[in-house]
């Protein structure tokens, strides 16, 4: 290490500590992702209900679901269950929800609560959802049942619009809580030899809804309607499995994925460390001194080009000419009337037309105020046919 | 273990050999035998490291022998060859990738020499560098990459740590145009042949008369004494003096081909000193800007050209403007005796020639004055296209002007009894060689 880096290394040491230390010593941000996952003790995650699930069901085994329902039900036994998916929207396909009726069929319970439901199992069980009319900050909710119901509502500030079904007139449902427009959130539906419940407010079962509002039984109350079964708690159908963080788990799972991948870094590092390291010194950036002639020469000429005196370049033009002349052939074209052009032409090479032109210009230009600007290109390009023609 | 490290590099080929096999793993996620295929080659890239580190690092003893030939001074504007010598002790062929670390004021970052050396094969390769500006010019390593026939990874040796060259004023066009003016043969160079009037002739000896003789010569008297015909021999003028006088004001900033006019002047003041010296005249320098700087006094010594350009080499400045009025008092006080003074300087207007005018005038008085200045090549770029645009043809018009007026000049300074040397920088040393052959031809001072 160089002596004189030193001082450099000091202070991106320096800079990588206090950076750290804010980072440790800042105060966290909240997060607020709507995300109801079981291992979340975030507002919006399901870590409370989750790990009290036993008291709900006590003495049965609590198992939770990381695959698909199909996947999960394929090497399972008969026993029945109860199983509880909690989700933001629950988008079942037509193979999940045969799965899922086919458990009811069979006597399983199954509990969903969720905003949104997949369009074959709320065709099948003939619901829909509908947002409050209303878009209030206070949600009221209460329960049909005598025994459950609170003659106060439940309020939940926190959680406005929530939906409601809209379903009606159908001998099989059940109502079971409603909201303050007494329009049901949550019913139960027989379906063979099991139930379906189902409802629309899956913010009851957050963390926040469970400790905060001191709202926590109504949440104990939905799931007590369940018998007391072995649980199934499931954790695919959530808001945030689609952006699935470990894309690379499955990398690494496969062996020649992960060869590759790490074949990768390890080629990345030795790329690092041998062949991007220094092959020379550095060269410091010594500016050379500009030949500035060029620029020079267009301020000035932009200088006479505002004041669009074209006459003045016009002169300027044949007194250059007439100079050139001058030194190469020792006549003077300038004010001198007795010049013989076919001579000149003869003793110059130079197109007699072409003088002649000059010539009328010549004697043009004196009498004239001013010129245009297509008077002077017509006087530049003979000049530089003359230039051209002498040469 | 750690100069192991330091000195080891990784070529491309084994990039290309990983992204190969990476395409094999990744083809092999979905027909496994590829897989099976990369791991195998893995292996044998692998090997092939481990077999091309224990070639190339077999022996701690240096197995390539390198030098740098550096001259004991480059010369300012001229293209100096610097040689590299390199032997290949290996029992095999390398290949060598030869990274010399350059002054900084060449400002180049991609030197690159490739060379293949057979076993025990030593050759000397070589480069060109210009120098543009005087001073010291510090070279660093001479890195040379080795590399075998897997070519896989590379070794850096490093030799001649540290070298540093001042670059002189030119002494090669030095060298060049005395042999020349020594033996007349100038006239391939541009340099004109000015016909000798013989009002300059100075009494040498007198000699027996050989047939050819100019018989306008014989010395009567001589003859008379000797009963053999006697002529008298002339030379040239000897002795003179040639004082080169270098503006080192603002004016002279101006680079063309990236050295300065001071630079250019510097050098053509070198070469004009040596040859008068040659032709036995004695050669001085003065240069100032705002003050003087240095005064070196006309003399024939024979150690006075290594004076010359020790002075020279040295010359510092700020280019500042540069005070003639100083110039004068000092010349009229230093140089007593009847002297050439080639001014070097620069004018881009007729105005700032008139402010100096009166100098030259008073110095003419006592001296041959030539007044040497430059045509702005860089002007042409402007003048030599066609105009399309009324624009253009103002910028060609002004441009014309500033040409036009640097002929006024010339004219100005001829009224007033001052010789003038007008010519692009490129051609500034043979145009004051050609003005001092005539100058001393004619038999003007």
């Amino acid at each position: 290490m160089n002596k004189k880096d030193i001082k450099y290394y000091i202070f991106i040491v320096l800079i990588l500590t206090v950076t750290i230390i804010v980072e440790i010593y800042k105060p966290k941000p909240v997060n607020w992702d709507f995300t109801l996952e079981q291992k979340d003790k975030i507002p919006y995650g399901t870590y409370v209900i989750f790990n009290t699930l036993d008291e709900v069901f006590p003495g049965k085994k609590t198992e939770v679901n990381k695959k698909t329902i199909w996947e999960f039900f394929k090497k399972k036994d008969k026993t029945l269950r109860n199983v509880i998916f909690i989700s933001e929207s629950f988008d079942v396909d037509k193979t999940e929800t045969a799965v899922l009726l086919n458990l009811a069929k069979e006597g399983n319970n199954i509990f969903i609560s969720a905003h949104s439901f997949g369009k074959s199992l709320s065709d099948t069980l003939r619901f829909s959802t509908k947002y409050s009319s209303l878009y209030d900050t206070v949600s009221f909710l209460n329960f049909y049942n005598k025994n459950l119901k609170r003659t106060s509502p439940y309020k939940y500030k926190k959680f406005a619009g929530l939906k409601f079904f809209d379903k009606t007139n159908n001998s099989d449902v059940e109502l079971l809580a409603f909201n303050k427009d007494k329009n049901p959130v949550f019913f139960r539906q027989k379906y063979g030899d099991g139930f379906f419940y189902i409802s629309c407010v899956p913010e009851i079962f957050t963390n926040y809804a469970v400790v905060t509002e001191k709202n926590y039984d109504f949440a104990y109350k939905m799931l007590s309607y369940l018998p007391v079964r072995e649980t199934v708690w499931d954790e695919y159908y959530k808001p945030f499995r689609k952006i699935n963080k470990n894309s690379l788990s499955y990398l690494l799972s496969q062996d020649s994925l992960k060869d590759a991948y790490f074949l990768l870094i390890l080629f990345t590092l030795l790329f690092a460390f041998f062949t991007a390291k220094r092959k020379q010194r550095i060269i410091p950036v010594i500016k050379p001194y500009k030949n500035k002639t060029i620029e020079f020469v267009k301020t000035i000429s932009s200088l006479y080009y505002k004041s669009k005196n074209h006459k003045d370049i016009a002169r300027k033009i044949i007194i250059f000419l007439n100079s050139f002349i001058k030194n190469k052939y020792n006549v003077n074209i300038i004010d001198n009337e007795s010049i013989d052009i076919e001579k000149l032409s003869e003793q110059t090479g130079i197109n007699s037309e072409l003088l002649k032109k000059l010539f009328f210009y010549l004697s043009k230009i004196n009498k004239l105020e001013n010129i245009s600007e297509n008077q002077l290109a017509e006087i530049n390009r003979t000049a530089e046919k003359i230039y051209e023609q002498a040469k | 273990m750690k100069s192991f490290f330091k000195s080891l590099y990784l070529s491309d080929r084994i990039y290309i050999a990983a992204a190969i096999i990476i395409v094999f793993f990744v083809i092999g996620y979905y027909v496994s035998l590829f897989y099976a295929a990369g791991k195998v080659l893995l292996l044998i890239l692998a090997s092939l490291v481990i077999i091309d580190i224990l070639l190339l690092y077999n022996s701690s003893v240096f197995k390539i022998k390198a030098k740098r030939r550096l001259p004991a001074k480059l010369s300012n504007g001229d293209d100096n060859k610097i040689d590299i010598y390199i032997k290949n002790n290996y029992k095999f062929s390398v290949y060598t990738e030869i990274i010399d670390e350059i002054p900084f004021q060449f400002q180049k970052r991609d030197f690159l020499i490739k060379k293949k050396l057979g076993t025990g094969e030593e050759v000397t390769l070589n480069y060109i560098l210009r120098p543009v500006k005087r001073g010291e010019y510090s070279f660093g390593n001479l890195n040379i990459y080795v590399s075998d026939f897997i070519g896989i990874i590379k070794r850096r040796f490093i030799f001649d740590n540290n070298a540093k060259v001042p670059v002189y004023p030119s002494f090669i066009q030095m060298q060049k145009y005395e042999i020349k003016a020594v033996s007349n043969n100038l006239s391939d160079y541009g340099i004109k042949k000015i016909r000798k009037i013989s009002n300059n002739r100075e009494f040498e000896q007198i000699k027996s008369y050989v047939a050819g003789d100019d018989f306008r010569t014989v010395n009567w008297k001589a003859t008379a004494r000797r009963s053999q015909l006697m002529v008298n021999q002339y030379q040239d003028e000897k002795a003179q003096r040639i004082y080169s006088i270098i503006d080192m004001g603002r004016t002279m900033k101006m680079p063309f081909e990236g050295m300065s006019l001071l630079d250019y002047a510097v050098n053509a003041a070198l070469v004009i000193s040596n040859i008068a010296l040659k032709k036995d005249d004695k050669a001085g320098v003065i240069t100032f800007s705002k003050s003087i700087h240095s005064i070196v006094p006309a003399d024939k010594k024979n150690n006075q050209i290594s004076k010359i350009s020790e002075v020279l080499y040295k010359q510092q400045t700020n280019y500042d403007e540069a005070n003639f009025e100083l110039l004068y008092t000092t010349v009229k006080r230093k140089i007593t005796q009847r002297s050439l003074l080639l001014v070097y300087t620069n004018f881009e207007g007729f105005v700032s020639l008139e402010r100096q005018l009166k100098y030259f005038k008073q110095l003419s008085k006592n001296h041959l004055v030539v007044v040497i200045f430059f045509k702005n090549s860089e002007l042409n770029k402007l003048t030599e296209h066609k105009a399309k645009t009324t624009l253009d043809i103002y910028n060609k018009a002004i441009a014309e002007k500033f040409k036009y007026e640097k002929q006024l000049i010339v004219k100005e300074l001829k009224k007033n009894g001052v010789f003038s040397v007008l010519t692009e920088p490129q051609n500034l040393t043979v145009e004051t060689i050609n003005k001092y052959l005539e100058m001393k031809a004619t038999g003007l001072f």
